[in-house]
């Protein structure tokens, strides 16, 4: 269902969260992007990162609180259902337009970006409610922010062809 | 039928008395500011100055949070009292083969939903077999769904079933449309998301297969979100509890704007802005 990244190091040091991840791919410059356009209402700010031989490390903001409880959890659904994924869905629909534009190029993969975002979505692929945090003001936080991938949408739903919609379609995988 | 009467005026007089706290808490910090007014009027040392400035920063900004919540309650209230009366299910039963929902709302687009289930909805929407409009109330006939109310264990799966494939057939199927309003004067739809308006786990059903459907079909529309106040009425006493536990706080960051006016956020306090929907 998600990516299979794993991750060496996820914890606070000094002011900062600090994740090392074993993926040199994951394209921190869009997470960056899309958390000022949207993100930063419910994201952690990506404050640096670096790729070391074959790992990443992600300097981020760090976000005190405490994981989703029972009762929280029909507010999450809806604040995701109501605000994030509309959020992505937005994202991806404007960077698909941006990437129309035939002079621009992905920097990781030199081709058209609308090559690499025709068809596709902006999304984090491991939506669970251990991945949101709500701070002590009732502020919620999305996280496992390396989660954010383009996804393989094509001509989207009804054959949803994200592999994880799939799973879920078959059988409720809880 | 009886019982959701009765939780409904329970949930309205809810909501008066905190209608009437909030303008308690108005008035107290509109006082204190006026105290505060006069304390520094009179006040001599500079520090003592100093500190009632602080003290009359913090009452302004605390009246200006109960102002809010003072208004955003007594919206929704009225909203609560629109609803009630423009749209209560008046029979929601099983008669044969069928599930029949009697709702008191002829404006409730049922070909819009057929048009949605033909090209998305089928995979996770009960079909509409028929409707019949009368004078003041619609007759709504759909496949019946065996099944149980999603129980714990299967939130996650919602959560993610909801998010990695309801919304995004919502808002292909808005896109389609938009496209399509393009060519015609349906300027309803240009604009606007088609969604379900009350989403919660007791609006899902799963059936012994592990099959999962979306209930409460009424509670599609076509969303100007700028403006429109998704449904409130269905919220359960625990939610409701949530809500009020969680915005009775002062520190809580009250939200500003329509779309922010939705109750649902108030659980939160980064509540969602207009333009992720435009």
């Amino acid at each position: 269902m998600k990516n299979v990244t794993s991750t060496r190091l996820n914890e606070k040091q000094g002011n900062y969260w600090i994740k090392i991840i074993e993926d040199v791919t994951w394209d921190a410059e869009e997470y960056r992007q899309y958390y000022d356009a949207f993100g930063h209402e419910f994201l952690p700010k990506l404050i640096d990162y670096e790729i070391l031989g074959s790992c990443m490390k992600l300097k981020m903001e760090y976000i005190e609180g405490d994981s989703p409880q029972l009762i929280h959890y029909a507010a999450v659904l809806r604040y995701l259902s109501y605000k994030i994924i509309p959020t992505l869905n937005e994202w991806s629909r404007l960077r698909k337009i941006k990437s129309n534009h035939p002079l621009h190029l992905s920097s990781q993969d030199k081709l058209p970006l609308t090559l690499i975002k025709d068809n596709r979505i902006y999304m984090h692929d491991d939506l669970k409610f251990n991945n949101f945090l709500i701070t002590k003001n009732d502020k919620l936080y999305l996280m496992d922010i390396n989660s954010f991938n383009w996804h393989d949408f094509n001509g989207l739903p009804p054959d949803c062809t994200l592999p994880f919609c799939q799973t879920i379609v078959s059988k409720l995988d809880v | 039928m009886k019982a959701s009467l009765f939780t409904e005026t329970e949930e309205q007089k809810k909501k008066v008395k905190e209608v009437k706290e909030a303008k308690e808490k108005v008035q107290f910090y509109t006082n204190e500011v006026k105290r505060l007014e006069e304390a520094y009027a009179n006040a001599i040392s500079q520090v003592d100055k100093q500190q009632i400035a602080r003290d009359k920063e913090s009452a302004e900004v605390y009246a200006e949070k109960w102002t809010l919540r003072a208004e955003m309650l007594s919206r929704w209230n009225s909203e609560f009292h629109r609803r009630r009366e423009s749209s209560p299910t008046l029979l929601n039963e099983k008669q044969g083969n069928y599930w029949i929902k009697i709702i008191e709302n002829t404006n409730w687009d049922a070909e819009e939903y057929r048009q949605y289930y033909d090209a998305f909805g089928h995979e996770f929407l009960p079909k509409l077999i028929d409707y019949e409009i009368f004078e003041s109330y619609m007759e709504l006939k759909m496949e019946y769904i065996e099944g149980d109310s999603p129980q714990l264990v299967h939130h996650g799966a919602i959560l993610r079933y909801l998010s990695y494939k309801i919304i995004p057939t919502l808002y292909e199927w808005s896109r389609l449309r938009k496209i399509e309003a393009k060519h015609s004067f349906d300027l309803i739809k240009r604009d606007k998301i088609y969604m379900h308006d009350d989403l919660k786990f007791n609006n899902f059903l799963i059936t012994k297969n592990d099959k999962l459907y979306l209930m409460d079909i009424n509670a599609f529309f076509w969303h100007d979100f700028d403006n429109d106040h998704p449904r409130i009425e269905h919220r359960t006493e625990k939610e409701d509890s949530g809500w009020h536990a969680w915005h009775s706080h002062p520190d809580y960051h009250f939200p500003r704007g329509k779309w922010h006016s939705h109750p649902d956020y108030l659980f939160l306090s980064n509540p969602p802005t207009g333009y992720c929907l435009k």
